[in-house]
Formats: structure tokens, sequence, C-alpha cells
């Protein structure tokens, strides 16, 4: 340490009293530490070790430069001062795209349902419909599907009131006439619901499935190509726009139902409509019995 | 301006400053002070500086260790502990989000704010 004039110490050691009077009321260890950095600072302020004493002006300009003793009071905050880090958000970019291929899937399996079912059985599109729509798009609703979801809870609450009545009619054979209403009921709101998302999609795959236009495209094999392909362009492109307008989150309940839903619905798709379709080309194409063969 | 804002502002970004620089290297209490000083738009003073780095000390972001100096007094050494390294990491990604973020508010020089 380099000597001091006994003016310039007593001037140091005010200044390091003033500093620890400031910042009383913190932990001492705390207070120590800032006296030794500043003791050390000091130090090598007034220069190398060496036989020439610190003057007074010397220390006093070393003091200035250090600041007031009272400005270290407020400079030991309870809390860090720098603020938390917020949650990064997702590139806006990779969401976007992230997001359009959720919804072009949505679409994609929302498609897929009305493909076959409205071609095979409309109530039994309505009941799925409910039960896929109560489970699953009423649970991540957001503003897209609000609509749909109230849709969806009527026909919940009324599927779950005609499977009680289903079981007690199993033992009470008069309580089936309980059901019918409910049923009608039912049927109403699945429709509605139905129509509500699909739309226009399902007025384009019910027409494509009307069986008089079935029957007439499988009187030509190229005509039925043609009707295929173009039933699944409309299909894939249907797909994309619906999954614009309704889609959701990637990782909702909605995406793990549209993947696990789409083996089924192929298997199911092959069984109730390209099976059906095979086997009435297959007898269009055959010669229609004599009308003796009827005679008995 | 509202200096009180810029004080405020200052003495927040001073944490991070101070440990980006002790993350290169090895530097003592004096040598953070001189560094910072010297850069006109930080405005920092010395009562800012070391109860700063005493208060990073403790809640072990920095650690401290007093090395023999052949010039003059021993000197404490300020190094970053894994877990300033961490924190580190965190305030510069939320130093960089905020920036880009309020870059985009910024009214370019010249123009005046609507």
């Amino acid at each position: 340490m380099k000597p001091r004039t006994a003016e310039a110490a007593r001037l140091e050691k005010d200044y390091l009293d003033r500093v620890r009077t400031a910042l009383a009321g913190r932990d001492p260890a705390e207070i120590d530490d800032v006296l030794l950095s500043l003791r050390e600072h000091i130090e090598e302020e007034v220069g190398p070790d060496g036989d020439e004493e610190v003057r007074l002006s010397r220390m006093a300009a070393v003091l200035e430069r250090l600041g007031p003793p009272e400005s270290y009071a407020p400079e030991i905050p309870e809390r860090p001062s720098f603020p938390p880090p917020p949650p990064a958000p997702a590139a806006p970019e990779a969401r976007g795209t992230a997001e359009l291929l959720d919804r072009v899937w949505i679409g994609y399996f929302i498609s897929i349902l009305g493909l076959y079912v409205p071609i095979v059985d409309l109530p039994l599109c309505n009941l799925i419909g409910s039960i896929v729509l109560a489970a699953v798009l009423l649970p991540s609703a957001d503003d897209e599907f609000r609509g749909a979801g109230r849709f969806a809870a009527a026909g919940a609450a009324l599927l779950l009131g005609i499977g009680l009545v289903g079981f007690a009619a199993l033992a009470v054979r008069e309580l089936i006439l309980l059901a019918v209403p409910l049923l009608f009921a039912q049927v109403a709101c699945g429709i509605l619901t139905y129509w509500k998302l699909m739309g226009r999609t399902a007025a384009v795959v019910l027409a494509a499935g009307l069986p008089g236009l079935a029957e007439r495209l499988q009187r030509s094999r190229q005509a039925y190509v043609v009707y295929c392909v173009v039933l699944f362009v409309v299909l894939f492109a249907t797909g994309a726009v619906l999954g614009v307008a309704f889609g959701g989150r990637r990782g909702s309940p909605i995406w793990w139902a549209g993947f696990l839903f789409l083996p089924v619905t192929w298997f199911f798709g092959w069984r109730l409509v390209l099976r059906p379709l095979s086997a009435a080309r297959a007898a269009l194409a055959s010669p229609l019995p004599s009308p003796a063969a009827y005679r008995v | 301006m509202d200096d009180n804002w810029l004080t405020q502002a200052r003495r927040g970004l001073l944490e991070l400053c101070i440990l980006n620089l002790v993350h290169h290297e090895e530097v003592y209490g004096y040598q953070i002070v001189k560094r910072l000083t010297k850069v006109p738009g930080l405005v920092i003073s010395v009562g800012t500086v070391y109860p700063l780095l005493s208060r990073l000390k403790r809640e072990g972001f920095l650690s401290g260790e007093l090395v023999e100096s052949p010039q003059g007094p021993a000197r404490r050494t300020y190094r970053l502990t894994p877990l300033g390294k961490r924190h580190l990491l965190e305030i510069n990604r939320a130093w960089r989000d905020i920036t880009g973020a309020v870059h985009q508010f910024m009214v370019p020089p010249g123009r005046s704010a609507p």
C-alpha cells in the first residue's frame, strides 16, 4: 500500500465511512465487499508503490472521480435489475407454414369424412360427426370452432340421451318411443353440425355420390376413371380450402384425431364406397336376366 | 429527455455489459470499471459498478479471487461461474429479442414521430 499523508489518509477514511453509512442496512458482507473493491480502486488510482506519499490534492482528485459516497446506496437493488427473458416466440414464417400445413391436414381429414359417409349413410355420418365433434373439436374450441362447437355440444348431449334411452329400452320396450323424437333431434342437430363444417364441400361430394350419377358414370370405364380422378382432386383441393378455413393448431386434439382417423377412413371408404361401386359396376356390365327368369 | 428513464435503462444494461465483459477473460474490478467508464454512451459511475459486482458475486454469477500483483496490491479477479454463463445466455437472448422488437417501432433518424 502506498503511504499517504495524514490529511490524505483522513480524507480517504472519511470517504469510505460515508460509503459505509450510505450502504447501512445491507448485508455486512456486501458492505465489506464494496469497501474492499473501493480500496483496491483507490490504490490503483493513486499510482504504483513508491516512497513518495500520496498528498491530499491527489487523494481528493481520486475520490472526486469515484463520485459522492451517497451514490452507492441505490446501486444495490434487492432484485436483479435486468428483466427476465420473455418466452421466445416462434419465427412468424415457420409458424405460418406449420399452421397452414395443419389446416390443410385437418381439411383433408374432414373431406375424407365427407367423401363416403353421405353416400353410404347420412344419419350415421351425423352420429359419427357428433361424436367426433363433441369429443375432439369442442375441447380445443377456439374462435374459429366456437359456432361448430355449440352444435357439437348439442349433438353430443342428444347422443348421450339416445344412448341412455337405448339402454333403458333394452329393459322396457315401451321406452323406445322416447328415443324417436330424440333421434330426430339428433339427426337434425347432426345435419346442422355436418353442414356447418362441410358447407359447399358436402354438396359437391354428395352430388358426386348420387347413385344415379354413379350409375351413369359406371357405364363407361373412362368416365368412371375421370370421375374418380375428379373426385379425389376435389377432395384434396377442398381439403386445403377447408383446412385454411377451419384449421387448428399443430399438436391439438383435432390434429391427432385426423392422423388416427386416416387409416380408418380409408379402410371404410374402401369397404363402403369403392367395393360397392365395383360391385355395382360389375352388375351393370352383366346382361339383365330375361323376364322369363322371374316367372314361377 | 427524461434523465431518470435513461439512468434506469443504463443501470439495467450494466449487468449485461459486465457479464459479457467477464465472459471473455478473467478481469479484475478496476479493469472492469475502467473499460466501462471509457465507453461514452454508457455513462457509468464507479459507484454503480462495485455494488453491482458484489451483487453478481452474491447471486453466484461471478466468482472473485484475490491474486497477487507484481505492480502493486493484490487484485481481486472476477470470473464467470457456470451459473453466470447460463444467465448470460438468457439475458443476451432476451436483449436480442427486446432490441429486435423495439427496433420495429423506432422512428428512423430524420423523421419526426407521429
